[in-house]
């Protein structure tokens, strides 16, 4: 295949929508031919710097708008209003404070639980997590999946037929081939379980990223977490050394349960901020006695730096 | 696998909408008002006009709400009502934007929900010149290679999403998106040294 024909296949290989044959074609090129490295290279800055581009805030008179466009047709006058967002966020330090009362107040309208079930974990924020946007993330809980790799224990993992033997050693490279084999379904399964003693907590598994660093703030950081679920780090992200940070807002209920993790912070790839939302959605807190609903932000971070 | 987490709700909303509940609109439009208005933003290239359009389209949707026979996703029909809408007004308005257009002082809004520029990994672009251009460089693409640039880079919806919303093939998606993503380059190629900088920069 001819330079020409390969890079006709960029656009397509920045979105993984190659099939495999096509995809490994393009590898193997971009491995031995620095003219289309450097033309790969360009191309993947321009869709890059394209996804950078901020989100821009709705004028806050929109619904007004709208309503008094439809205004024959809306005779409920509802208080939705009140829940305004502009205000949660017009105030930095209020910030997290007035999204966790939204949070539970929309809550309340989709799972109707009684009105003092829905308790605020408000008190229980650190004072770190609103002083500041900034200072947030970096005070709370900081964790890394790849801490303590240690190879014997990987529960609710499949053996692949015929290494049964060479389990412990080959861990990692299964891993990918998991991955490999049944894209997107198995390797959201619970990998491991979480072991939180001397207040680390990690993944008792091997991560084959370089690092998936996990922190926590708001009131759910000072709660064990039973279950972990590790997002998906697709092989196409791996491939482009994707990095980035996603950062989910979620409501934790009693009983443990994940519930509406919605995307707080999104990094430039859809899909991986789907993955993360689909795994952390699988998380289990442990359950606390009482109808406190706490709130928080789990950060997720795929870093490669090397160590 | 990866379904779009949004569509489970939507029916038992658009559900309630029918029975009469006024608030199942709303909450609808909570959900959607920043990815219409920022389509509609980059579309048309400027903050009233995305503002009189965004509006437009939630009418429109409201009004015809009842009409939706639910064979396709709620937001895929709401992306065809705005992409739609913004297209009609980018063909009335021919020429389209000129060059410079765009006033950067628009660009107020928040960056990412609750982020801080100094936050980590944080790689949203940041420098305001930097957006300017880029947001020219898309603005100088034919109505049918911008829709693909935004429905794609910047609302990160899958191909076929976008085949369905533009009423085309999974084929003219993709070769939509070569062609635009090439003339992206041509259009950004002057700056490309600060635009590669500029990633550096802000992912250290």
């Amino acid at each position: 295949m001819k330079c020409e024909d390969i890079q006709r296949l960029f656009s397509d290989y920045v979105d993984n929508e190659l099939d495999f044959k096509e995809n490994k074609l393009v590898k193997k090129h971009l491995s031995e031919c620095r003219t289309c490295q450097e033309e790969w290279r360009e191309l993947f800055q321009v869709v890059k710097i394209t996804r950078s581009l901020p989100e821009i805030e709705p004028p806050s008179d929109l619904f007004q708008r709208v309503r008094e466009g439809v205004s024959p047709f809306f005779k409920t006058r509802r208080i939705l209003r009140s829940i305004a967002r502009p205000l949660s966020f017009r105030v930095p330090a209020w910030g997290l404070a007035a999204v966790v009362l939204l949070m539970v107040l929309y809550l309340g309208r989709i799972f109707p639980f009684p009105q003092e079930t829905a308790k605020l974990g408000i008190e229980g924020i650190p004072p770190s997590s609103t002083e500041s946007d900034g200072a947030r993330i970096s005070e709370g809980k900081e964790t890394t999946l790849a801490e303590v790799p240690s190879l014997d224990v990987i529960p609710h993992k499949k053996e692949l037929p015929g290494k049964e033997r060479e389990e412990p050693i080959r861990a990692k490279e299964e891993f990918e081939q998991e991955d490999r084999l049944a894209p997107g379904q198995s390797s959201r399964a619970p990998l491991a379980k979480v072991d939180d003693r001397d207040g680390v907590l990690s993944f008792r598994s091997v991560s084959r990223m370089k690092q998936t660093n996990v922190s926590i703030t708001g009131p759910i950081m000072a709660r064990k977490i039973l279950n972990m679920v590790k997002p998906e780090y697709p092989n196409w992200a791996k491939e482009r050394e994707v990095e980035g940070a996603v950062e989910i807002m979620c409501a934790v209920l009693p009983s443990g349960e994940v519930a509406t993790p919605a995307i707080w912070l999104r990094s430039e790839w859809p899909e991986l901020d789907q993955s993360v939302v689909q795994a952390i959605g699988e998380w289990r807190f442990e359950p606390i006695p009482g109808d406190e609903v706490q709130a928080g932000i789990v950060r997720i971070a795929f870093d490669f730096s090397e160590d | 696998m990866r379904d779009n987490p949004y569509a489970g709700q939507d029916s038992h909303l658009i559900k309630r909408f029918e029975e009469g509940d006024g608030s199942a609109f709303e909450e609808l439009f909570m959900k959607y008002q920043s990815k219409v208005f920022n389509t509609c933003y980059r579309m048309l290239g400027n903050y009233q006009d995305a503002s009189d359009m965004a509006q437009e389209v939630f009418i429109r949707a409201y009004k015809s709400l009842r009409g939706f026979r639910g064979d396709s996703q709620f937001y895929t029909w709401l992306y065809r009502i705005t992409m739609n809408s913004c297209l009609n007004k980018l063909k009335s308005q021919k020429p389209t934007l000129s060059f410079g257009d765009y006033d950067i002082s628009q660009e107020h809004g928040r960056q990412t929900l609750g982020s801080s520029p100094d936050r980590g990994p944080l790689k949203r672009l940041e420098d305001k010149e930097l957006q300017r251009y880029v947001q020219n460089g898309i603005n100088s693409l034919s109505d049918k290679y911008r829709s693909a640039i935004v429905l794609r880079d910047i609302q990160g919806l899958r191909y076929q999403e976008i085949a369905e919303i533009l009423g085309c093939s999974l084929e003219a998606i993709r070769s939509c998106l070569y062609r635009a993503r090439q003339k992206l380059r041509k259009e950004l190629r002057d700056i490309m040294p600060h635009i590669i900088n500029g990633v550096k920069r802000i992912e250290k």
